[in-house]
């Protein structure tokens, strides 16, 4: 499904080349729930944003679900991504003004959903979270486990193949993380490839493959 | 999705009631005062274009050349319209009018009055002008010598409300028939009158020979060109002819003229400058200087929005990253903002009308206009305010949706929002616009200024003659023109009354033109000159300065046959060389109401005057010749106490009724219609003030803004500063002093193209203030202290609060 080669990343810090990502190879097949460790300054965030294309690498191949993503332009780069992707962060990043209906609504905003469509959509996906009874609801009104769910739902509301999730429990105490990473289980077991970033062992152990990264490198 | 959009417009609003309201509230007034200056200039545009054939209706003017310059004349001779008809085939008809000065009396049964503009006018003037006619049949109006043409109001005053035509009415000398009943005059139509009188009236007193004159210039001649005539082509070929035709005669009058067209639809707007003119005139360069003000003020309320928005548009970052991430492209964010900025100035547009609506009586009462604004009964109205809104719109939200769009979601989302923006462009764009805000304050601001001081300088500038408390009218009836002398002492003698005087020729009111002839080889040299028919109490009332020989005086028989007095123009045109070297120097002149043609009045110059400004400030003084001539007098100046000023008058109203029982007395004050003449200026002046007032505070509404949000983003350098030791003093100063230099950047650059611009427009006043630095850097400190009071005002708040909250916050 995905697939990195020689993907490196560096920045010019005083006419020297500062790697973040360096010749990174690796291949991500459909439905693993891979987990990407490392200390901090690794190079996590800035793999995992890589996948996501929100960031381009310096150099290097990057292929998913067949296409060469170096090769493509932004728009249909972003047009691949938006069908397919789905991103999880641990700030959650909850736009403040909408509520939590129109939240998870957006993304289907911006892939031309119709509204009736848009509405069976979101409905369902309440539904399976068990948050109907809070859709009216701002995000600043709900406790941040429940803010992730929303933040999960937003993600998973176009039915993405790739969920990236940057330290989802993070900001979570530790009863809301594990319900977190059960809903990740669980959806992995529907299909979804999951990829995440991660400090904690106990998540990764809900993953089946561990990525570990050192200073820009797999190690 | 653009309910979505919406709904995150008015949620952003709500939240930022503090911003919402200063971007809101500047854009609003922004437009409003746009709106009612381009009423006020849209109405202007709209004279004269309700004839039919307006686009073929020209009026003609001269550009007329004497020893004292080029000036353009509105009044021409007779023969034009003869020459028009007989030679020029391209003219399909040509109508000359002329203008009774002065007031007339009009009298059926016991009602009597005076009506103060009336015309006299061809047979086809109504071929000429779309004048709705309630009673009357326009082709036959105004062709029998003894039929009246009035308006309604003029009809309801002295006929009453049945029907007026066949009726009679005493006008001025003669019983009329009335032969039609105009309907109110339109606004927008370029003259001002109550009555219309036919040419046919007074062709008896025009005889041929005067008729036949280049030299007197006395109508208005319009004409009707047929179509598809070239306007350019047509105005050379006639100006060829007559020129070759006039200039050889009018040369010996020491003055020469090209006649020019003039479309009737510009006659309202271009003709300020004209001499002699009798129309409503307006200002092209007022309407034009009001145009660009308003835009100035639109531009203004603009930049504050662009600045705001930028501004502030980190605290939507998040929103916009989120947005990226979930799947919008660039383009997409762009159109919403672009989207919820056409909203914010939609919601403008509609507060501005309703501002519009309600300023609106006050801007018709002090422009003397009549226009109607109402965008919920006029379609076209509406759809122009819709798409002003759209356009402001897109204009002040365009940057800041472009520079918003643009932000990288990784630095957003990592919690590294100062990264996000590109550069600091936007910080430079921020205060160029400042910059640019404020020049155009502190450009407004000296403008306003210098405009005050004019006018200030009109009103009070010595003229050389004191028109304080002159109470001033016309003779009527025969008994008190025949016994002029006893009424004048009669007045004189009456409890309140410092002096009186008869004579033709007052300041501010109308003023003979004739030669004065300088005696010399053969016929002499003739000069253009203004003549004042007076006697011997007018040097005495009207407070004129001699400054070389002697006044009028009874004891000198020869003073009321030969003897002139001159003013200190006419020293230096007549070329008698100094005031003292004039007296006893030999002036001629042609006498009025003789019948023998030649006969010569030969004189001396017995006195120099100071000038005195005779005409309004817009016009030099010309040679000015005062004599006595009792056969021209016809109006009575009355000096007279401030003190019991209304026993005074009621004590001259006695006298006039003694001798004119039949006429009502009709006076004025002198200082009033001096007033009047500055009118245009007085106004130029308020609705600067006003516009200037509106530029400075929408400018420091988005001044107020910008200190806020810096006092926002550098609390934690404020913080850290404080705990280092730094009083609130010196935030304060760090805070405002950013801003100062930028205002003051503002005004280095505003005021050298403030003082070319303003040179230039004094240099249209003969008479005008000195230009004074000192003034436009009063301006530039207006400007400075009324910023540092805006910004200073968040500074201190800034400044005092408690640095360990706001370190805790970080």
């Amino acid at each position: 499904m995905l697939e990195f080669k020689g993907i490196s990343k560096w920045y010019n810090v005083g006419g020297n080349k500062t790697y973040i990502l360096n010749n990174v190879d690796l291949i991500i097949r459909e439905g693993e729930f891979v987990s990407i460790m490392g200390p901090s300054g690794s190079g996590k965030s800035t793999l995992l944003h890589i996948m996501g294309m929100l960031d381009e690498p310096s150099e290097g191949y990057h292929y998913f679900m067949g296409q060469a993503v170096h090769l493509l332009k932004e728009k249909q780069r972003s047009q691949l991504y938006k069908q397919h992707i789905g991103f999880v962060f641990q700030a959650y990043h909850l736009i403040d003004e909408l509520t939590v209906y129109e939240n998870i609504e957006t993304p289907l905003i911006y892939q031309n959903v119709k509204t009736s469509e848009r509405k069976a959509m979101v409905a369902d996906i309440l539904d399976r979270f068990q948050m109907v009874g809070k859709k009216d609801l701002f995000p600043t009104q709900l406790s941040g486990g429940q803010q992730q769910l929303v933040g999960i739902a937003r993600a998973l509301i176009a039915s993405p193949r790739l969920l990236l999730a940057d330290e989802p429990t993070g900001n979570l105490n530790s009863k809301q993380g594990e319900e977190i990473m059960e809903i990740f289980k669980k959806l992995n077991n529907e299909g979804v490839t999951i990829i995440q970033v991660t400090h904690s062992e106990k998540n990764a152990g809900y993953g089946s493959r561990v990525i570990n990264l050192l200073d820009g490198r797999i190690s | 999705m653009y309910k979505n959009y919406f709904k995150i417009a008015l949620r952003n609003l709500a939240r930022n009631k503090f911003f919402s309201t200063i971007n809101i509230i500047g854009l609003s007034i922004g437009i409003a005062g746009c709106l009612l200056i381009g009423l006020f200039v849209w109405d202007e545009l709209q004279y004269d274009r309700f004839h039919k054939d307006a686009d073929r209706i020209f009026r003609i003017y001269d550009k007329s050349t004497n020893s004292q310059g080029v000036s353009n004349v509105a009044p021409t001779s007779p023969m034009f319209e003869t020459t028009l008809n007989n030679e020029f085939p391209e003219a399909e008809q040509s109508l000359r009018i002329l203008n009774i000065y002065g007031e007339n009396f009009f009298r059926s049964g016991d009602k009597k009055g005076y009506e103060e503009r009336g015309i006299i006018a061809e047979e086809n003037f109504f071929d000429f002008f779309t004048l709705p006619l309630i009673e009357g049949n326009p082709k036959q109006a105004l062709s029998s010598p003894y039929g009246v043409v009035i308006t309604q109001e003029v009809k309801k005053k002295y006929l009453g409300d049945g029907e007026a035509l066949g009726k009679t009415i005493f006008v001025g000398s003669d019983n009329m028939k009335v032969t039609g009943v105009l309907a109110k005059l339109p606004e927008h139509f370029h003259m001002e009158f109550s009555y219309i009188i036919p040419m046919l009236n007074v062709k008896k007193e025009l005889n041929e020979k005067q008729m036949q004159s280049w030299n007197w210039q006395q109508f208005f001649t319009y004409v009707k060109l047929k179509p598809n005539t070239n306007k350019d082509a047509f105005e050379k070929k006639f100006q060829k002819l007559i020129t070759a035709r006039a200039n050889p005669v009018t040369k010996e009058g020491g003055f020469t003229y090209i006649p020019f067209l003039q479309r009737v639809t510009d006659i309202h707007l271009h003709s300020s400058d004209f001499k002699f003119d009798i129309i409503k005139a307006g200002n092209i360069t007022y309407v034009k200087a009001l145009s660009i003000i308003a835009i100035f003020v639109l531009l203004i309320a603009c930049f504050n929005f662009i600045n705001l928005s930028t501004a502030r548009s980190l605290r939507r970052a998040k929103e916009v990253g989120v947005r990226k991430v979930v799947g919008a492209e660039q383009r997409q964010i762009w159109a919403q903002f672009t989207g919820e900025s056409i909203f914010i100035s939609l919601l403008a547009t509609v507060l501005a009308s309703i501002i519009a609506y309600y300023f609106l009586p006050s801007l018709n009462h002090f422009t003397e206009k009549h226009i109607v604004f109402n965008p919920l009964t006029s379609v076209a109205l509406f759809v122009f305010l819709v798409g002003l809104g759209i356009v402001v719109g897109i204009f002040a939200g365009i940057y800041p949706a472009i520079f918003i769009s643009r932000f990288n979601p990784i630095y957003i989302l990592k919690g590294m929002k100062s990264r996000a923006g590109k550069g600091g462009n936007n910080q430079i764009l921020r205060k160029a616009l400042v910059v640019i805000q404020f020049a155009l304050s502190v450009f407004l601001i000296s403008c306003a200024a210098i405009v005050f001081k004019q006018v200030d300088y009109m009103h009070h500038k010595d003229l050389g003659f004191n028109k304080e408390q002159l109470m001033f009218f016309p003779m009527r009836g025969e008994n008190m023109k025949n016994n002029y002398e006893t009424f004048k002492n009669e007045i004189i003698s009456s409890s309140g009354v410092v002096s009186a005087t008869i004579a033709y020729g007052y300041p501010g009111d109308i003023v003979s033109g004739d030669d004065i002839i300088v005696p010399g080889n053969g016929k002499g040299t003739t000069y253009p000159a203004r003549q004042f028919m007076i006697d011997y109490d007018y040097l005495k009332t009207m407070g004129l300065h001699i400054i070389a020989g002697r006044d009028f005086s009874k004891s000198f028989a020869t003073d009321s046959t030969s003897a002139f007095i001159i003013n200190e123009t006419a020293v230096k045109e007549l070329g008698l060389g100094t005031p003292e070297t004039a007296i006893g120097k030999r002036l001629d002149w042609h006498p009025w109401n003789t019948d023998k043609e030649d006969s010569l009045k030969k004189g001396f110059v017995i006195g120099v005057v100071k000038d005195f400004n005779f005409s309004s400030l817009h016009e030099k003084v010309n040679t000015a010749v005062l004599q006595i001539f009792p056969s021209a007098y016809w109006k009575v100046a009355v000096k007279v106490q401030t003190a019991n000023l209304k026993s005074t008058i009621s004590q001259v109203e006695k006298v006039w009724n003694k001798y004119s029982p039949e006429y009502p007395i009709s006076y004025k004050f002198l200082d009033q219609s001096f007033d009047e003449m500055y009118r245009a200026e007085e106004k130029l002046s308020a609705l600067l003030w006003i516009f200037t007032g509106l530029a400075i505070f929408i400018g420091c509404l988005g001044l107020l803004g910008l200190a806020t949000f810096a006092a926002e983003q550098r609390i934690k350098e404020i913080g850290i500063r404080k705990v280092l030791g730094a009083s609130a003093t010196n935030i304060t100063g760090m805070l405002s002093g950013d801003f100062m230099k930028l205002v003051l950047l503002a005004a280095i650059i505003s005021l050298p193209i403030a003082w070319i611009t303003l040179s230039k427009w004094l240099e249209e006043f003969p008479y005008r203030i000195s230009m004074n630095a000192w003034l436009f850097i009063l301006s530039a400190a207006v400007a400075l202290v009324v910023a540092l009071f805006t910004v200073s005002f968040q500074a201190i708040r800034a400044a005092s609060s408690n640095p360990v909250k706001a370190l805790r916050t970080e």
